[in-house]
């Protein structure tokens, strides 16, 4: 909506990019919740003035002309340092542009901004930035949730209409939830994942944040298609936007009310609904933190290389200490994993009840079109809440096959794991999955999101699905008209 | 004391022909140092391996022709993990689970003795970045980093090291006939690890690996210090530790740069999804290996010695095999050549590894096939030298303008057109007798005076002063008949 908003305007003349963008740069430069990592000025101006120069010369049109961007601070921009929230890419300075950011500038948009994260993407709760943490613009002196916090923040604090995250177990999804905004993580292979610095490569994807899911649908419509520099980017283009019928239902463990309520509300817009269960979130959850801590240990060394001295005495005194603690412990995780505890074959046993998983998703998909379910078992939390561990699922053979699986790796997660109960199991199945805001559903007036999931590939119906329920759930059939507050501060 | 055995497997790493890296698109031609290099292969955060067709192609033929027995249906690739200056990403990207192809084996000749070695099998990786040290400083160059190798494991049943270097010359001559590797290892495109270990009777004691060796001479020598060291030790009750060593030129060292026992924490490759060869190649992967093996197999170099060896001696079979590298199968094609245009076998191998090998030599041919010289061209002067025609002499000297020659005209009307023809004519032999007979009076009268055998002299100067082209039989009867008249 934002978008289309700014774009019509700019393409019909009523403004110009140049002051769309000076105007969101403006409100970046004055960030006070510790969303915004560095903005470009000078480059974001000289790009509106492209912008401007090509709709005159009538070469662009779209959702996105001439709209203000920001992006995870952990996809590449050239010339232009990209930190990953980490101090050991401190002063990094890429040689090339992530595709996402050709296409996004393919597209009119421009990108102002990099904005904070957890380091590396690990973490959920917007706190392990080398930046420092990153404040809820909804919910005074809660967690924004991580680790594409900036991204979220930015969007629900009015400073940028859309945003670039990144999801690996959950990060866009839960920051969007607990932020009160939309947030989409495509299929794994809808979008190019060549400039991204990777975390966990077999689950990252970036995706959108914003207001609206016109919004996150337009700045997806733009990233979205194969890309010869990533070979895990699906050929085929998604399937089309059939409106799904029957939705099935995920409710599991111990859940607030007002989230089961939200749950609910939003199933309620779909003609058919079918309880669903997965065997175990927790084991999932569980599995999707060990696959991510075995990739990790490879995908970070370079940094370390990078960091260390070309002298012989460095790399006899060993490696150095350029990683912040939360991703150090991952780090150590998954040299253990990969190391000595090889032996207990965790890692394969994760990939096996990764396969579980899938397998599980597919017979609920062979009876619906989408999965509603919560997006994280919890609230905002205030910064210094931490979940209890997980419950262990019981009964049944391959139930406590996982018990084992999660007896043996619990010990190890990161302590606030359980937030992604929600989130991983999509992420292991490269499904893509989507947070709405359901309004007014707090009692705190804290906000509440709910998630929606589809099949792989099935990106649009997915979107279809999502604008339908918040169509319904503003109970007003006429969305063109629609203001939307966060929209019009922009002209 | 006791008798140990030694044994021994060979890791050959050998460059991939391509015109660029395994997983980027920088070229692979000699250059400045650092000047091939990208975010890619430098290992830039955010970077995505783009997987060379190409030159797991040109891999796929070192597999087929080292006979694989299973060529995977599958590419999948692994990472390696260690941290070092010369891996930018801090892994190489390699295939543990599942290479181009399992088994396979290799057939030599050492110290005369045929024998045959079987391989755990051949992969695809990533090479490393050139490291040079100064002082405390470490050089890299990435320009080697990336690019693509084909590593060959044998089974460990290498017995000695000069066992262990024909075996990795073989594996070197065939890279090169089957077109995968320049395999070269003054140029670094070719090196080879060794695993030694010694045993007592089916005691099999603990390996040491010692890496980079860069020559066959490195090879054997390596291999046989190394196994000599193991066997003091545990002969004077000691225990060899289980390291990585590296070879010095004069003895194995342990090797400081990379530690000792590494864990390398393999992991699957996430950024290269599996993908059937079959995609690759373009149609079955059965089909295809068919194929390069029967365009292959004729070149390989133990296929071509036994079929050589049904029409030549072991030596001279060799010796057309061996000496040829590059040019596949050159001189081979030669000698089949002159042979089909009626030469005979082994005069064809002999002129074909002697005359013409040494005048090629002198004008600076690199390869038979480079030169003017037609197997009709040989095949006909065989003939005209069996006949009578030319002498061998006459022959040799001709060479040089057959390997030159620009004209089409037949060898018979050359060597009519130079005088080379063999003189036969008793009047014009005579008087080359006489002449060698006049230029030595001392000796002359030497043998009369009783020394009989200078008449080889006299024979030597009159065929000398013919230009080598009077019938030699003749002429000796000729001088003879001149020493008889004289006295």
């Amino acid at each position: 909506m934002a978008c289309r908003r700014i774009s019509e305007s700019v393409v019909r003349g009523a403004t110009t990019a140049e002051s769309v963008v000076g105007q969101a740069l403006a409100r970046l430069e004055g960030d006070r919740f510790g969303a915004v990592v560095s903005v470009d000025r000078d480059g974001a101006m000289e790009r509106a003035r492209e912008v401007d120069l090509e709709v005159r010369r009538g070469r662009l049109r779209g959702p996105l002309v001439g709209v203000p961007v920001v992006i995870k601070d952990n996809i590449c921009t050239r010339w232009w340092r990209t930190t990953a929230g980490s101090r050991a890419l401190a002063d990094f300075v890429p040689s090339y542009d992530a595709a996402v950011v050709e296409r996004l500038a393919a597209a009119g948009a421009v990108v102002c901004a990099k904005t904070n994260c957890d380091e590396f993407a690990m973490g959920s709760r917007g706190t392990t930035s080398a930046f420092g943490p990153t404040q809820n613009p909804r919910a005074a002196g809660r967690s924004p949730g991580g680790s594409s916090s900036g991204s979220a923040a930015a969007v629900a604090g009015g400073l940028a209409p859309v945003a670039l995250g990144s999801d690996t177990g959950g990060s866009i999804r839960l920051p969007a939830a607990w932020t009160g905004t939309v947030g989409f993580k495509p299929s794994y292979g809808a979008v190019s994942r060549r400039g991204l610095v990777a975390y966990c490569s077999s689950t990252d994807v970036i995706g959108p944040i914003g207001a609206s899911v016109e919004d996150v649908a337009a700045v997806f419509d733009a990233l979205a298609g194969p890309d010869a520099g990533d070979e895990t980017v699906a050929t085929a283009r998604a399937a089309g936007e059939e409106l799904p019928r029957t939705a099935a239902v995920l409710l599991d463990g111990d859940l607030p009310g007002v989230v089961v309520d939200a749950v609910r509300t939003v199933a309620s817009c779909f003609p058919k609904r079918r309880d669903a269960s997965l065997p175990s979130l927790a084991a999932a959850c569980a599995a999707y933190h060990v696959c991510a801590a075995s990739e990790a240990f490879s995908n970070l060394a370079r940094h370390v290389v990078r960091a260390m001295p070309r002298s012989r005495a460095s790399w006899a005194e060993g490696t150095p200490d350029c990683f912040g603690p939360e991703c150090a412990r991952r780090l150590e995780l998954g040299a253990r994993l990969l190391g000595e505890r090889h032996a207990d074959a965790l890692y394969f046993r994760a990939l096996d009840v990764r396969r579980e998983v899938a397998r599980s998703l597919r017979d609920i998909f062979a009876h619906a079109d989408i999965l509603v379910c919560p997006v994280a078992p919890h609230l905002p939390p205030r910064f210094d809440d931490h979940l209890p561990p997980a419950d262990r699922g019981g009964g049944g053979d391959a139930a406590s096959r996982r018990g084992d699986f999660l007896d043996a790796v619990a010990p190890d997660l990161p302590a606030d794991y359980r937030d992604d109960d929600f989130t991983a199991f999509a992420s292991l199945a490269g499904l893509p999955a989507i947070t709405l805001p359901v309004a007014g559903s707090s009692s705190a007036g804290l906000p509440v999101g709910v998630q929606l999931v589809a099949r792989r590939f099935e990106d649009r119906t997915l979107l279809a699905a999502a604008r339908l329920v918040s169509r319904l759930l503003r109970d007003d059939d006429d969305d063109d008209d629609h203001e939307e507050p966060n929209a019009s501060i922009y002209y | 004391m006791r008798r140990w055995r030694t044994v021994i497997g060979l890791e050959v790493h050998a460059q991939v022909l391509s015109a660029r890296k395994a997983f980027c698109f920088c070229p692979t031609t000699p250059s400045e140092a650092n000047s091939n290099t990208c975010a890619i292969c430098l290992g830039e955060a955010g970077s995505l391996p783009v997987l060379n067709l190409d030159a797991v192609r040109v891999a796929l033929r070192a597999a087929a022709a080292l006979r694989c027995s299973s060529i995977s249906e599958t590419l999948e690739f692994d990472r390696k993990s260690y941290s070092y200056p010369d891996l930018p990403k801090g892994y190489q990207i390699t295939q543990r689970r599942k290479g181009l192809g399992a088994g396979g084996c290799v057939e030599f000749e050492a110290e005369g003795v045929l024998r045959r070695v079987g391989l755990e099998g051949a992969h695809f990786e990533e090479d490393s970045a050139k490291t040079t040290y100064r002082g405390d400083a470490i050089d890299v160059d990435y320009n080697r980093c990336g690019r693509a190798l084909v590593e060959i494991v044998t089974l460990p049943e290498l017995e000695s090291g000069s066992e262990a270097a024909a075996c990795a010359r073989e594996i070197q001559r065939v890279l090169r006939r089957a077109g995968a590797s320049e395999a070269r290892f003054e140029e670094g495109s070719m090196r080879v690890d060794v695993n030694v270990s010694v045993r007592d009777d089916d005691h099999l004691r603990p390996k040491v690996e010692v890496k980079n060796l860069n020559s066959l001479r490195a090879v054997r020598a390596a291999c046989d210090y190394e196994a000599r060291r193991q066997a003091e030790i545990y002969d004077a009750g000691g225990v060899v530790a289980q390291e990585t060593r590296s070879w010095d030129g004069g003895e194995t060292v342990r090797s400081r740069a990379k530690g000792g026992a590494e864990v390398y924490r393999y992991a699957p490759e996430p950024d290269l999804p599996p993908r059937p060869l079959e995609s690759l190649v373009g149609r079955s992967v059965a089909d295809h290996v068919d194929a390069l093996r029967r365009e292959i197999e004729p070149h390989i170099p133990a296929a071509v010695r036994a079929r050589l060896r049904k029409r030549l001696d072991p030596l001279a079979a060799a010796g057309l095999v061996d000496a040829d590298d590059y040019g596949r199968t050159a001189r081979v094609a030669f000698f089949d050549a002159c042979v089909a245009h009626g030469a005979k076998p082994k005069p064809t191998a002999a002129w074909i590894l002697g005359d013409v090998a040494g005048a090629l030599r002198k004008l600076e041919f690199d390869t038979i096939a480079d030169s003017n010289l037609s197997p009709v061209d040989l095949a006909e002067l065989l003939a005209l030298l069996d006949q009578g025609t030319v002498s061998r002499r006459a022959a040799k000297d001709l060479l040089p303008d057959l390997l030159q020659r620009r004209t089409s005209s037949s060898v018979e009307d050359l060597v009519f057109e130079r005088g080379l023809a063999r003189i036969s004519d008793v009047a014009a032999l005579r008087q080359f007798a006489r002449e060698a007979l006049d230029a030595h009076p001392n000796e002359l009268a030497a043998y009369h005076a009783g020394k009989k055998n200078l008449e080889k002299l006299f024979i030597g100067k009159a065929l000398a002063a013919s230009g080598g082209r009077a019938d030699p039989v003749l002429m000796r009867d000729v001088v003879r008949d001149c020493l008889l008249q004289a006295s």
